[in-house]
């Protein structure tokens, strides 16, 4: 096998340290409107999963049976402390969205054709399965794909290349889950030329760290590979995680000062004395995937995949219709808001808010009153003339769903030639079709809802312009009836690629080509009153054609000093969910929409020795021509806007530095540090259009973003860690780990001339709508230990823990957003949500296998 | 054996995982609450509710309601978080705390423990409403006749109730306005006569959706219900299509189509609004009518933007006219400034019933293509004929119809001004 690319081997994991799980990020959920929809004023991307490479699942790799293994030389510190220990913060590695990094299953590309981001809650529970996954991180040589500017991670779940042998174990945490179940088996290679394999796990818990969240997920994995001859080998897997989860909300910080804690969650409240969160999530994606390898000679490896995955992508939230905002941290049920003009009225807000969990938090009983009273007739009922009477509910749960279905082919030869020199090519088809739509999950004691939108009906006052489908006006909606928006986003990849290795005595070169097209297209299956010409019927096909060059060199000064260098350049389309101004309605996309270039390069020093391992890491990565787009109550216009940007620049730069020495034969001390610069780097153009008609409030309005910096993760890391490894099958270690650079991501509309008009520099309007806010650094320590024991030199029992945040440092503040919606005259009406680091937690698991 | 026990321990296993996941399958259903009831304790009248009102706000305690019906509410957004009900003995306003859900003709009982009932500016109120908690409704779409009234009836002990007046129109000053301001959303009052010189106000919010409607200028019934501010008496519309103003104004003869049409304009008063005896002049658009001009012994009229509108449409009607056989049309026109753009058109239509701008904006009207107009090519202040217009096309033996002159123009872009004179139809 051709050893070239050893060094890149150096610089990445070989083996998946951390299981990686999505987590779903609130992101501008700027839901603070009078009396109308909650779910629909958040922007567009309400579930933008951000890949930390430590959720809840990681930890368990720790001390799991591959211990030894995940310590073997070849793995980075860097990679695996920034997963491993920098997760919870949000940290991302060069600050990369999960656009930028692949994810394959056997070779066939899963990042989401929409959105670019990999969703491995698909696989979560899964881990036993899922841990044999090559990491890659930055640009480099692969031979399963092209690859991304952050790398790719390849999970290979084909039985024969999982470890024989059963194994069960069982976690308990305080974390999204308590307890975790899972049994895992693999019979490895039968004479007869078979394997299989199967895994299923449970995790669940009634309350997480959070109030009112809750998890209930299973996993499934059933595998079976056959080695026909030498040349043949054909596998199937399948696999899903039906997931079942009540979701954590964030909130301005006067509502967690009045709450008395940073974990306050607005998202639940009694119902009959039992805790319910409104917002639920449901998903259940199963994959199912048949893949054949050819090996005709020993050089040669083709591999085949075919893939399809379908099922349910669902959020819940409240909804409601002509009555008051049932969300209990809703602006104006805040003391603040009341605090100038009726401070009397402000003193006993806060105390209610304060004491009294009915107005603290969701009043569902209250919702099932005002619901179960409500008498309406609904004249022309369906459109047929009739009256319907009956109680229309005024609060509902809503699920709004994105249902994918999906289908990929992919192909990828490669080949070992002469002297050194080795040759991938490789081909794929992709095709997502994602239903998006919305149904009702509860009436909360209401007969029926009727099918208008709110907004609409309020902007314009007509009894057509308002109906969600002119076929059946002032529809009557029922549990499990579908409202609202009916529509498809398709998307189609076509994409082939080709890469090329040599490796002589002191360097090591590679250099790959990518050529792909992108299709993706609306197709609307109801007619609104909103848009009846567009709305429904398939819309016009957006096309893109790109292409990515990469290139790099290791150059070997010594047998233990490297130098290796990569660049790559790509452009790349639009993700569709960024393109569209508002799919809900119509089939437009954004002004100015083209393709993003992204430019990236590396330069990195590596030093192996036995006892000290190093590597130090220069990146520059432009991301430019990006576009940007969200949906929110404008406060200016006074309605809902679609609030768009084409040409948003980026530049992430840094270092990376890590270092793992081993003092002596059982202790080591590893030293990570990551300094980045990540900032927006042009004054990109927006535009602000209505959402219920064609109406353009504002087009080509200049942000001034340049230099701002981009929000949401630690810029800056830093890991000082010690470990004890005894030859007694037990090992010890603690972490201290800093985070700073923490920025609140800028609201783009507050950086415009529109917004600090009239006001002269002195006022300070300007300082308060200008300035961006750096969230505190901190400081955080972790420890974990573990043991194993063979018993009968056959069955090993292993158990192990890790706490996390041992300080219980409960205010630090990781992440958060600028609410879209702002008042320019005063700032801190619409102040900034955060949500918290969890304080001290912990994951124990003890494991049995054999 | 050994593979033997390996195979039972891994089957023992799977059962117990399976049998744990089915135990935890059970998916959580929220039951629904147990129905909370509002008690409705002593029955007072809408009468005997305002007589317990003394001088100073009543804080209702004990178990009381009332029974009543909604007759007007807030959807059309003349009304923010107010509603009036009224049942046989009276009427009431109701303030209410959040806006919404409810609506006129539904027929609610009010459980009157934490409202109360005070005065605001000589307007008795029920205060501190909260829907969700004191109001069960008992049935919908229950219809009140409104009472119907003369103006010097509208006192203080018709607050809060639904009246209708009939032989009513808005004051000269306010026809050709709108109800309210739409743009800057201001609410604002208008004034409602009858033909004796009776008054009373209508307020208007600029939130209403017929705030930026222009007022009619005919005569006919009105429905709104009652309010109060200090000494002043005002109606609140609540519905649009309750304001029937359609008919001829206080002294205008009724209009029946005549036999044939000869206008020149001679009553024409210079740069006054031109106001003839069946004719109609209004705007759809912008707020600027047609007006007269008087240049030595010519009259006639003439069309264009107001310099502050966005854009001005505006018809000038003629009277009715009955067709026969062989009617043709003509007229002159010219353009009153360099020419910028084709202003004119010339348009007829068989709904004689117009009155206001809305019915003129909504009348079926087919536009006279063979009418030759000022244009381009034509001098300032020239007159350019029309040419004998055949109207067989248009129209039926014994059709009424009407000749409409349609205006638009927008300041500085499109700015041409238009005159017509000498409409003749024979």
């Amino acid at each position: 096998m051709n050893r070239s690319i050893l060094l890149i081997g150096l610089l990445i994991a070989q083996r998946a340290f951390a299981q990686s799980d999505t987590t779903l990020a609130p992101m501008d959920a700027d839901t603070t409107r009078a009396s109308l929809l909650a779910d629909s004023v958040q922007n567009l991307n309400p579930r933008t999963p951000v890949i930390t490479i430590t959720s809840d699942d990681l930890d368990s790799e720790l001390g799991s049976q591959d211990v030894s293994g995940i310590l073997q030389s070849s793995r980075d510190i860097f990679t695996s402390t920034a997963g491993f220990n920098f997760g919870s913060a949000r940290f991302r590695i060069r600050g990369y969205d999960s656009e930028n990094t692949l994810v394959t299953i056997n070779g066939v590309l899963v990042n989401d054709l929409e959105t670019g981001w990999a969703s491995w809650s698909t696989w979560g529970g899964l881990n036993d399965v899922t841990r044999y996954t090559q990491v890659r991180t930055g640009i480099g040589a692969t031979r399963y794909n092209f690859g991304s500017i952050g790398g790719s991670s390849d999970i290979n779940i084909r039985p024969g290349a999982l470890r024989k042998g059963l194994k069960v174990s069982y976690a308990s945490a305080n974390r999204a889950y308590n307890n975790r179940l899972m049994v895992s088996g693999s019979t490895g290679l039968l004479q007869n030329g078979w394997s299989f394999s199967f895994s299923g796990s449970r995790r669940w818990a009634e309350e997480g760290y959070v109030p009112g969240t809750s998890f209930n997920a299973y996993a499934y994995y059933m595998a079976a590979e056959h080695k026909i001859d030498k040349r043949h080998t054909v596998s199937f897997a399948g696999f899903g995680a039906p997931l079942v989860r009540g979701r954590q909300g964030v909130a301005i910080q006067e509502a967690y000062d009045l709450a008395g804690t940073n974990y306050y969650n607005p998202n639940w409240g009694y119902q009959d004395g039992v805790k319910r969160n409104a917002r639920m999530n449901f998903d259940h994606k199963p994959l199912m995937m048949v893949s054949h390898i050819f090996t005709p000679t020993d050089s040669i490896n083709w591999t085949t995949s075919l893939v399809y995955t379908f099922g349910r992508d669902g959020a819940t939230g409240l909804n409601w219709f002509d009555a008051k905002d049932p969300r209990p941290d809703y602006y104006r049920y805040l003391p603040s808001y009341n605090a100038d003009e009726n401070p009397a009225l402000a003193a006993e807000q806060s105390t209610a808010w304060r004491l009294d969990p009915n107005v603290q938090q969701i009043n569902w009983d209250q919702l099932y009153f005002a619901n179960g009273k409500n008498l309406y007739s609904v004249l022309n009922a369906d459109g047929t003339g009739e009256t319907i009477t009956g109680n229309r509910s005024k609060y509902i749960v809503e699920e709004q769903r994105a249902d994918p279905s999906r289908v990929g082919l992919n192909s990828v030869y490669s080949r070992i030639l002469k002297n050194d020199q080795h040759l991938t090519v490789g081909g794929s088809f992709n095709h997502q079709r994602t239903h998006y739509f919305k149904t009702i999950d509860d009436l909360l004691g209401g007969d029926f809802w009727v099918d208008i939108d709110q907004f609409a009906d309020r902007d314009f006052n007509d009894t057509l312009i308002s109906q969600n489908d002119l076929t059946r006006p002032n529809k009557v909606v029922r549990e499990g009836d579908v409202f609202g928006w009916d529509y498809d986003i398709h998307t189609r990849l076509v994409n082939v690629f080709g890469q090329y290795e040599k490796k002589w005595t002191t360097l090591e070169v590679y250099a790959g080509l990518q050529l792909a097209q992108t299709s993706f297209w609306r197709v609307g299956n109801v007619q609104n009153g909103r848009f009846p010409d567009t709305s429904e019927g398939k819309g016009p096909t957006n096309d893109f054609f790109n292409v990515g060059v990469k290139a790099g060199a290791i150059y070997k000064l010594t047998g233990r000093h490297f130098i290796a260098a990569n660049a790559a350049y790509l452009n790349r389309p639009p993700t569709s969910n960024n393109a569209f101004i508002s799919a809900r309605t119509r089939p437009n996309t954004i002004p100015g929409l083209q393709s993003e270039n992204v430019m990236s390069t590396d330069i990195g020093y590596v030093v192996r020795y036995a006892r000290l391992k190093a590597r130090a890491t220069l990146y520059y990565t432009k991301l430019a021509n990006q576009v940007w787009s969200r949906y929110y109550y404008n406060d200016e216009a006074l309605t809902i806007v679609n609030y768009s940007m084409s040409g948003v620049d980026q530049i992430n730069k840094g270092v990376e530095l890590g270092v793992e020495a081993n003092l002596t034969s059982t202790w080591q001390m590893t030293a990570v540090y990551a300094g980045g610069d990540y900032r927006y780097a042009s004054r990109p153009l927006a535009t602000i259009t209505r959402n219920n008609s064609a109406e353009v409030f504002a087009s080509n309005r200049t942000v001034y973003w340049e230099n701002y910096k981009v929000g949401g993760m630690p810029q800056t890391a830093a890991s000082l860690g010690l470990r004890y490894n005894s030859p007694k099958y037990w090992f010890a270690g603690v972490n201290g780990n800093y985070f700073g650079n923490i920025y609140l991501d800028p609201n783009p509309d507050r950086r415009t001339v529109e917004a600090i008009g009239n006001y002269v520099s002195t006022d300070p309007q300007v300082t308060q709508l200008l300035d961006q806010e750096q969230l505190e650094d901190n400081f955080t320590v972790d420890a974990f230990a573990g043991k194993s024991w063979m018993i009968k030199r056959k069955y090993r029992i292993a158990a192990n823990v890790s706490v996390s945040n041992i300080l219980d440092n409960q205010d630090f503040k990781v992440g958060g957003f600028e609410q879209l919606r702002y008042d320019r005259t005063e700032v801190g009406k619409f102040p900034p949500k955060y949500s918290y680091l969890y304080g001290r937690n912990y994951f124990a698991m003890v494991t049995f296998s054999f | 054996m050994k593979s033997m026990n390996s195979l039972m321990n891994f089957r023992t296993l799977v059962y117990t995982l399976a049998v744990t996941a089915v135990l935890g399958a059970c998916k959580k259903e929220y039951d629904a609450p147990p129905v909370r009831t509002i008690p409705q304790g002593q029955i007072l009248t809408v009468a005997e509710l305002r007589a317990l009102f003394t001088g100073t706000p009543k804080h209702f305690g004990g178990d009381t309601s009332i029974y009543a019906v909604v007759t007007a509410d807030e959807v059309n957004g003349n009304l923010y978080k107010n509603v009036y009900i009224q049942d046989h003995t009276g009427a009431l306003i109701m303030r209410l705390l959040s806006s919404g859900g409810l609506y006129q003709g539904d027929s609610i009982r009010i459980y009157l423990p934490g409202t109360v009932l005070g005065s605001y500016a000589g307007m008795l109120q029920l205060d501190s409403v909260d829907v969700d908690n004191n109001v069960v409704k008992q049935s919908t779409l229950v219809h009140v006749e409104p009472q119907e009234v003369t103006m010097s009836q509208i006192t203080p002990a018709m607050q809060g109730k639904l009246i209708r007046l009939n032989n009513v129109q808005f004051v000269e000053g306010d026809t050709g306005r709108t109800y309210a301001n739409a743009i800057t959303q201001a609410t604002e009052n208008r004034t409602l006569e009858d033909c004796n010189n009776g008054t009373v106000l209508v307020r208007n919010s600029g939130y209403s959706n017929f705030a930026g409607l222009p007022i009619p200028n005919g005569k006919g019934s009105f429905t709104a219900v009652v309010g109060q501010f200090n000494s002043d008496m005002q109606l609140f519309i609540r519905n649009i299509n309750e304001v029937q103003l359609n008919g001829p104004r206080c002294g205008q003869n009724e209009c029946l189509p005549i036999a044939e049409l000869d206008e020149d304009f001679s009553l024409a008063q210079n740069n006054q609004n031109i106001m003839l005896e069946c004719w109609i002049n209004v705007f759809t658009e912008g707020t600027r009518l047609w007006k007269g001009i008087v240049a030595g012994s010519e009259s006639f009229c003439e069309a264009r933007p107001a310099s502050f509108d966005v854009t001005t449409t505006s018809w000038f009607v003629s009277a009715p006219v009955q067709y026969s056989a062989g009617m043709q049309a003509s007229f002159r026109s010219a353009i009153g400034n360099t020419w910028q753009h084709d202003g004119l058109s010339v348009w007829v239509s068989t709904d004689i019933d117009l009155v206001d701008g809305t019915g003129v904006a909504n009348a079926p009207w087919v536009q006279l293509t063979e009418a030759a107009l000022a244009g381009s090519g034509s001098p300032v202040g020239t007159w350019f004929p029309s040419g004998n217009i055949p109207l067989s096309n248009y129209l039926n033996d014994g059709d009424n119809f009407v000749i409409g002159f349609k205006y638009t123009g927008v300041p500085n872009t499109q700015a041409t001004s238009y005159r017509i004179d000498d409409v003749l139809v024979q």
